[in-house]
């Protein structure tokens, strides 16, 4: 009995451990591949044959990452498209940024990788070495899509391996916001600080932002008495150790500086670097800046800092506007704030076409769309992401207004930064665990960056 | 006659086990085989076409990075100092569930409420709690004079405050140690309590040999759920930081999914798959020291 006993527990217990370690490291792969199946099932619907004629009626999926609010002005977009193509029927995929690219590397292992899908530059190089990429290339060739319409440089960006794999469909872009409500109360702006210059230097932000800081009695950093642990409201709020690619880097390009060297190492211990690394430290450490605890306390997105009604500026990009239209933000609108020239970045998103679809005319006939002259004038009218297609640019100034017109002028600042895959290991892998604190003025930003070569190395 | 009635056994036996037999064979050993396959190649996704075999330099190279060691370390923290802690709160909390006062069962209702959240949920809430500046905790605190404390922001309370969110949604755990408090037969309370034993050593001397199979059930599917804990890291600081609450299996998924390097993250798995099972062996082999099951005395 005893024996039994026993040996039924450590059967039991063995077979658990096995059990829920296997599965639940393949989980993800089952999941993934049994999440996807309906759409892979979607996807092959009708589809024992290779090549479907045009006319007749096709399911293909489309996958994009984005907000609620995002998606469902995709899904409008898509049922713009469904109208003009009514034989192909596209299902909508949408993941948040963070789970969408695991969710695509577990398609690729699933072999269930949407038909047609988003693509960030940033992950070309990354997803290209996995092969999930159909090469554009002839296809646009033969098909005679107009390349002219695309600036070279963002669709060189969409290439790998000197293959076209993406075509850009936005061409989105790095400013700074600031909430006009802050500077216009007298209870909240005591000292009357100016709202910021169209082309700010950080001297002028960072005195603003002090300004604009304000203690539970009124009194500014750098004043007598003034109490940091009863802070109300921050002058600015930034992150540069968890927005490398989108804050720091184009701020390390102000000073003459850069993110990573062209060899693919770390570039942060230069002087230049070290100056605008010190920067943010002493402002965050002066308590002008939020650490990343507050931000975390604040919603914790730091490209929504304004809309907590707590932070008078901080940077974001264009598709913020929405969100701050969402939160009833008076939001105004400069170029990311320089230290010795405009910089900033542009960061055009695309869309590829599965290496394995089955509908390629289909999936085609999608990528055509959304990233020609009518997909991206239907994109411009929606007046939220910067067509990349140079054919919608009048649409979207006659929808966005000229108050939105600095997000084209904006581009003219853009860095050319190509993502290679020690680029978005840094930035997305290593960069924050290292980085995030100690550029906050917590922790040793000498013994991060070492850490960090070696890590890159 | 007999022979025929045992085959007709035998083929009834086969055929009401034979569903386990073939999940068990699809959902595990193709997997743990393709697993341990793969392990040994370089291959950046299942099923890829391209691979090639590398021997046991997946292990070499698991060895040799940090990330690796680090996550090996905050793991063996969580199981280390995380199980005994949560086991012996889930114990502590049951024995106050098991106290004879008014209103227990609405008592035992809140304390089981907890676990019916949604851990992701929790974990929201947790962040919340925690959270320096705005948090309800160093609200508290500083009531009693008590600056801010960064606890998920410091790399030395950031595991406490997990371990501390492990307690607090460890209910089912408490139900079987509730179960088994109430399943000590009161005659033994009674005997030692006639031999002159005071409260403490009638918990040492009759609770907790009487609750043992209990204890070390929870503490194995403790140790395995600690050994694989991702969640709570994930969620409440996406390891952070500076990989201090990055755990094992955090860093499989991150090999597999944004690394793609699927082979490592199989390496991974295999090896965590053998320190689950080594660890197992060595508590089963302990517990005979320290378990007593009643029905076979």
């Amino acid at each position: 009995m005893k024996t039994n006993r026993k040996w039924l527990l450590g059967l039991f217990t063995l077979v658990l451990s096995m059990t829920i370690i296997i599965s639940g490291c393949g989980s993800n792969n089952n999941n993934g591949g049994s999440g996807e199946a309906t759409n892979g099932g979607q996807s092959n619907n009708g589809s024992a044959e290779q090549t479907e004629k045009p006319a007749e009626p096709v399911t293909i999926t489309y996958s994009q990452w984005g907000t609620a609010e995002e998606l469902q002005r995709t899904q409008e977009l898509l049922n713009k498209f469904m109208e003009a193509y009514p034989n192909i029927t596209v299902k909508l995929e949408g993941k948040d940024w963070g789970s969408y690219w695991d969710g695509l590397t577990a398609n690729a292992a699933g072999g269930t990788l949407p038909d047609v899908f988003k693509t960030s530059y940033a992950f070309i190089e990354k997803y290209g070495e996995l092969g999930i990429f159909k090469e554009l290339d002839g296809l646009l060739a033969d098909k005679g899509f107009e390349l002219g319409n695309i600036d070279e440089s963002l669709l060189g960006l969409h290439k790998y391996g000197g293959k076209q794999v993406s075509l850009p469909i936005d061409a989105n872009v790095i400013v700074w916001y600031y909430d006009k409500a802050i500077f216009a109360d007298p209870k909240k702006n005591p000292k009357g600080a100016p709202v910021p210059s169209l082309e700010p230097t950080w001297a002028e932000v960072l005195d603003i932002a002090t300004k604009l800081t304000l203690d539970k009695n009124g009194k500014n950093p750098g004043e007598a008495g003034f109490d940091g642990n009863n802070i109300v409201q921050w002058g600015m709020s930034v992150s540069p150790g968890a927005s490398m690619d989108w804050f720091l880097e184009p701020e390390l390009w102000s000073n003459g500086a850069k993110l990573v060297n062209d060899d693919g190492s770390l570039a942060l211990n230069t002087p230049e670097a070290r100056e605008v690394l010190d920067f943010f430290i002493d402002a965050t450490k002066k308590q002008i800046n939020t650490t990343p605890a507050q931000i975390e306390g604040l919603g914790g997105q730091v490209n929504l800092g304004i809309t907590t009604g707590k932070v008078a500026m901080n940077p974001g990009g264009n598709w913020n506007t929405t969100n701050f239209k969402e939160a009833n933000v008076d939001y105004g609108i400069t170029y990311l704030p320089k230290f010795k020239e405009n910089k900033t970045v542009v960061q055009p998103a695309g869309i590829a076409i599965s290496h394995n679809t089955k509908h390629e005319d289909a999936a085609y006939t999608l990528l055509s769309w959304l990233a020609g002259p009518e997909g991206q004038t239907e994109l411009a009218k929606q007046g939220y992401s910067i067509p990349a297609n140079k054919a919608a640019s009048d649409a979207y100034i006659a929808t966005a207004g000229e108050t939105n017109k600095i997000f084209l002028d904006a581009q003219q600042f853009g860095i050319i930064s190509p993502f290679t895959v020690k680029k978005t290991d840094l930035v997305w892998t290593y960069g924050e665990q290292s980085l995030k604190n100690p550029l906050a003025g917590d922790g040793d930003v000498d013994a991060a960056i070492k850490d960090l070569e070696s890590k890159l190395k | 006659m007999k022979s025929k009635l045992r085959r007709y056994d035998t083929l009834i036996f086969f055929l009401f086990i034979s569903p386990w037999i073939i999940g068990f064979s699809l959902f595990f050993l193709v997997p743990f085989g393709t697993s341990v396959f793969y392990a040994f190649t370089d291959a950046r996704l299942p099923g890829a076409a391209e691979y090639n075999f590398v021997g046991l330099s997946n292990f070499v190279d698991m060895f040799n990075n940090p990330i690796f060691s680090k996550s090996l370390t905050n793991t063996a923290y969580f199981v280390i100092i995380g199980v005994p802690v949560v086991t012996a709160g889930m114990l502590l909390l049951a024995m106050l569930l098991n106290m004879n006062v008014k209103g227990i069962a609405i008592y035992r209702t809140f304390y089981y409420l907890p676990t019916l959240v949604p851990i992701v949920a929790t974990v929201i809430i947790w962040r919340l709690v925690f959270n320096s500046e705005f948090g309800i905790l160093n609200a508290g605190l500083s009531v009693l004079g008590i600056g801010k404390i960064d606890w998920m922001g410091s790399e030395g309370l950031v595991k406490p405050v997990i371990i501390l969110l492990q307690v607090w949604i460890s209910g089912s755990g408490v139900l079987i140690f509730l179960a088994a408090l109430k399943n000590v037969p009161k005659h033994l309370y009674e005997a030692v309590l006639i031999d002159g034993a005071n409260k403490v050593q009638s918990f040492f001397r009759v609770t907790l040999p009487m609750i043992s199979p209990s204890i070390l059930f929870v503490v194995i599917i403790q140790t395995m759920y600690n050994f694989q804990m991702f969640t709570e890291a994930l969620l409440l600081t996406k390891g952070g930081p500076n990989y201090a609450a990055y755990t094992f299996v955090y860093n499989i998924y991150k090999s597999a999914f944004t690394d793609l390097k699927f082979s490592m993250a199989m390496t991974q798995s295999i090896f965590l798959f053998a320190l689950i099972s080594l660890v197992t062996f060595v508590l089963m082999k302990l517990s005979k020291r320290f378990v007593y099951y009643e029905g076979e005395k």
